[in-house]
């Protein structure tokens, strides 16, 4: 056993703040003994969908802990390859963790497999943080048991933090969600050849306005209620 | 509607998983609420939790890599939202960096803490090779031909090793929950560790005898397993190593010591040797194969062949195939890597052929039943018997035919003009014998693709459909044959083979055996000898008021069958033994004391038994219930033994029907010896006994006066009590 290179204090002192204090003013490359962090979508829809690698090549311990707007990059397989791989090699210890995704275009694709993903700018961020509120109070109400899932509740989770966030982005308010909810339902189902049926339509109707309640929900936990409209 | 289905499709479809119509729901800026009194009260600071959020985000973005961060958005791609709850440790300061003016940079310490931390999710691949890959990418997987993987750290590699055969270690390319990683094999896992510790390869072979350690790299890598050890705090890592060549590397190669379960283990150990736990294996079996012995003869019939201008042509080409088979021919097959015995026999004259048939009633009769052509399947017949005949007398496996062009046309063609179509290089007429065009592709690969035809006859193209799926045989456009050369030599060569063309297809100067015929190969050479060695050990046993007794008489070496199976029942044994006295087999059987359907009562009964020959068999014990009844040691040197009459291939004299058969015998040892003569009249086919066991040195054979010119043999076989040697001539008679 070797002793006292990682004193217990100094590591439970460490905060984001003090161990990135360089990084606060770092927008350019990297050092090569600065710590790197990769996003890297795994091609799946809502929720852990996402892959994270981190490397700290530093002494001290880093402690990621918050909420992100990402913005996809623009780069070709190749440059995806060779930069991931002087990353999975750049000196330090690694991290690698899958970690939750949403999107904040409703409408919009889901990223394929691959997209790499940034941090963004300030001014997303700025813009990101009434949604990021919202996944804030879904986490809290959810780790309270106060959400109402009517189906796999880690699945359930994830979706009603995404229509959280989408009905701060679109103004939903009840019917508008309902039906959004509905027909995105719709699309994806015929999507994958499944008959969409009356039966399923009402189904899908009744859940929706279950949906709607935690939606609510969520948005008054986070201060947000006026952006989810009258309910 | 079931309520289920509603709720799967939720579950389902409800997550943005299509494209949808973006322009039709054009996003709409979120407008900002100031917090009202009871947010500021009760719920979260909503200004704190910003400026948190703004604080990660910018210290986040501060560890993108360059090219990312100023990189262009990607456009029509969904911006995103992300949680990210991520603790990384600090690298330990004794990590060795590549900035000498670091003052981590201390170099590491020469012996390491005792502490291995704990890891997990360990796995990896690898495959042992030895010609063809396990996971062939041209062959489907098929059982006792793939390689299987038992969990993260354990594969079943099932095409069996060949125990001898120079082998190396790869990546594995194709085979379900593996990485398409031929190049490399590598053990990948997550640590807890805090100290960055170099790590190196450590092969090592376990079979029943023992372990040994094949190979062992240089450092590959750091990987963080010191302690002190932090269990919540788990860093992935991977260590490759690149194997393109094979590992060990050149000139080392490895090989499997005995039969049976063998485990090769790769495990990544400190630079001093110290194990760390972190290691995957693959579970194999390893078996013994019977590496072909091969003679080689030119044969002519036609004066082309035969015509002292061309003769010495012939020959030097039958050397050089000779040579090239003896020594390449392992390669290919899987057989240990030695030379094959071979032997280069002198020249055979069959151009009596040519009117031989034409004198006999019998091949009147056939060749007016069967017209035109007649002659010349007689002859091709005739010497194919000859030839396979020849082949059991002498020992060899197997008996490779060179001959021209000429000679081949009229076997192959069955016709002597010259331009009857001909479009082989060689044919394999039976289990025994090939034939060998020395003009034409001539070469040992060629040997090698007709010989492959035996192992048994006849493997080709329905055999390859059954057992692999795919007929590559003769099919100029396939290259199926994968896997890395490991040349047998002085100097160590090994060469990647993939999507080369088969040795089974046609006649190419660069060809590799497929999976599927090295597999079918290995599994009948791993059934033992094609046609055994055996000795016919006989002898006398008997029950008398004395007690049991048993006499043991000369034994013989011969080819052929097994006439008692070891390890079967009864009170009386033949036991095989080694010069150690080392049970080398045990044949046990339980002697007829009373004739079968009679009502006679036996206190002596004759044995003799043709039983496998086992390597390093030194002497024999015949052992009844109570224990050994007699044994005979095998003496150091068979006896050797020569006919001086009738002379080989001239007309003997023949005398009242019958020829003088005269020889010699010897034996270094001094031991005495008896002498059984004994003659065909069809070149082999059926041997009659002349004389038996008998110290005379000559004899008076009768003979077959019927029999065809070129088809009287005498062979005599001389024994010095425990192993034999035999002697056969050739001969004609006068008129």
């Amino acid at each position: 056993m070797r002793d006292g290179i990682f004193p217990l204090a100094r590591t439970l002192a460490a905060t984001m703040v003090a161990v990135f204090p360089a990084a606060l003013f770092a927008q350019t490359r990297p050092a090569s003994d600065e710590p790197l962090i990769w996003l890297e979508a795994l091609g799946g829809s809502t929720g852990e969908v996402m892959k994270v690698h981190v490397v700290n090549p530093g002494p001290d311990p880093i402690e990621i802990d918050g909420y992100f707007a990402l913005d996809p990059v623009d780069l070709t397989p190749e440059e995806r390859d060779r930069i991931f791989e002087s990353v999975r090699t750049a000196a330090g210890n690694h991290v690698e963790a899958v970690i939750s995704f949403y999107c904040l275009e409703f409408g919009a694709a889901a990223p394929a497999a691959g997209v790499i993903y940034r941090i963004a700018s300030p001014t997303a961020q700025e813009a990101f943080a009434p949604a990021a509120r919202a996944m804030e109070a879904a986490r809290r109400l959810n780790e309270a048991g106060l959400l109402s899932p009517d189906t796999n509740p880690e699945s359930y989770y994830h979706a009603i933090r995404q229509w959280s966030i989408w009905t701060l982005e679109q103004r939903f308010d009840r019917a508008g969600f309902v039906a959004a909810f509905v027909e995105h339902t719709r699309k994806n189902a015929e999507a994958r050849g499944v008959a969409w049926t009356d039966a399923v339509t009402a189904a899908v109707r009744t859940s929706a306005e279950g949906r709607w309640g935690d939606v609510v929900r969520i948005l008054e936990e986070a201060g947000e209620r006026d952006g989810a409209g009258s309910s | 509607m079931p309520l289920w289905l509603p709720i799967a499709l939720l579950a389902a479809f409800a997550a943005p998983l299509v494209a949808q119509d973006a322009d039709s729901l054009p996003p709409t800026p979120v407008d900002e609420d100031e917090p009202d009194e009871e947010d500021e009260e009760d719920g979260p600071n909503l200004k704190e939790f910003l400026d948190a959020v703004m604080a990660e985000a910018e210290a986040a973005r501060g560890m993108t890599p360059s090219e990312v961060a100023q990189g262009d958005s990607a456009p029509g791609v969904q911006a995103g939202g992300t949680e990210i709850r991520l603790r990384v440790d600090g690298t330990p300061e004794t990590l060795v960096r590549d900035d000498p003016d670091d003052q981590r940079d201390a170099p590491s310490p020469p012996v390491y803490g005792e502490e291995i931390c704990p890891t997990g999710n360990v796995r990896g691949q690898f495959e042992p090779a030895q010609g063809v890959w396990q996971d062939d990418p041209t062959f489907p997987d098929r059982p006792g031909k793939q390689i299987v993987r038992l969990s993260p750290v354990l594969w079943r590699a099932e095409l069996p090793m060949v125990t001898g055969r120079r082998t190396l270690l790869f990546g594995i390319q194709r085979a379900p929950g593996a990485e398409p990683r031929r190049d490399e094999i590598f053990i990948r896992g997550e640590a807890t560790g805090t100290d960055r510790i170099p790590v190196k390869f450590r092969f090592t072979v376990k079979q029943t005898g023992g372990q040994r350690v094949v190979y062992e790299s240089e450092i590959v890598k750091e990987i963080p397993i010191g302690g002190p050890c932090r269990p919540g705090a788990v860093v992935p890592f991977e260590v490759p190593i690149d194997v393109h060549d094979g590992v060990p590397p050149s000139p080392v190669s490895f090989a499997f010591d005995e039969d049976g379960e063998y485990l090769i283990e790769a495990e990544l150990v400190t630079p001093d040797g110290r194990p760390t736990g972190i290691k995957v294996g693959v579970l194999g079996r390893s078996v013994t194969t019977y590496a072909p012995s091969i003679a080689f003869r030119i044969a002519g019939i036609l004066g082309s062949t035969l015509d002292p201008q061309f003769l010495p042509e012939l020959e030097e080409k039958a050397r050089t195939v000779r040579n090239l088979s003896s020594r390449r021919l392992p390669d290919y097959l899987p057989v240990r890597n030695e030379r094959l015995k071979t032997r280069l026999f002198p020249v055979l004259d069959r151009s009596d052929l040519l009117d031989v048939f034409a004198r006999q009633p019998t091949f009147r009769e056939l060749r007016a039943a069967y017209g035109e052509g007649f002659l010349e399947k007689a002859i091709r017949e005739e010497l194919m018997r000859q030839m396979q005949v020849d082949g059991l007398m002498t020992g060899y496996d197997r008996l490779v035919v060179l001959m021209g062009a000429g000679d081949i046309q009229l076997l192959w063609a069955g016709s002597f003009h010259q331009d009857a179509y001909l479009n082989a290089a060689a044919f394999a007429p039976s289990q025994k014998v090939v034939f060998v065009n020395l003009d034409w592709y001539g070469d040992h690969l060629t040997v090698a693709h007709e010989l492959i035809h035996t192992f048994p006859y006849s493997f080709a193209s329905p055999q390859m459909l059954a057992e692999c799926g795919i007929d590559y045989h003769n099919v100029a456009t396939m290259r199926v044959g994968h896997g890395h050369r490991i040349m047998y030599g002085p100097d160590d060569f090994r060469q990647r083979m993939d999507n080369s063309r088969a040795i089974m297809g046609p006649a190419y100067s660069t060809k590799w055996i497929t999976q599927c015929t090295y597999r079918h190969v290995l599994e009948y050479l791993s059934r033992g000898q094609p046609d055994p060695r055996v000795i016919l050990v006989q002898g006398f046993v008997g029950r008398t008021r004395e007690g049991d007794k048993g006499l043991l008489l000369p034994f013989y070496d011969l080819d052929g069958v097994e006439d008692l199976p070891r390890d079967g029942a009864g009170g009386w044994s033949i036991v095989l033994r080694d010069a150690e006295g080392n049970v080398l087999a045990r044949h046990a059987w339980e002697p007829q004391w009373q004739l079968p359907d009679t009502d006679v009562e036996r206190d002596l009964v004759a044995f003799a038994f043709r039983l496998l020959r086992p390597q390093g068999l030194a002497r024999v014990d015949l052992e009844g219930p109570a224990g050994r009844l007699a044994s005979k040691a095998l003496s150091a040197t068979p006896p050797e033994v020569a006919i001086r009459a009738p002379a080989a291939n001239v007309a003997a004299d023949i005398e009242g029907g019958r020829v003088r058969v005269e020889w010699t015998g010897s034996d270094v040892d001094g031991d005495s010896l008896l002498f059984t003569v004994l003659y065909s009249p069809d070149a082999g086919a059926t041997w009659m006994d002349v004389l038996f066991e008998s110290p005379d040195t000559s004899v008076l054979a009768p003979i077959d006066s019927e029999a065809p010119a070129g088809a009287h043999r005498v062979l005599v076989r001389a024994t010095d009590g425990s192993r034999s040697a035999d002697a056969v001539v050739e001969f004609r008679v006068s008129q």
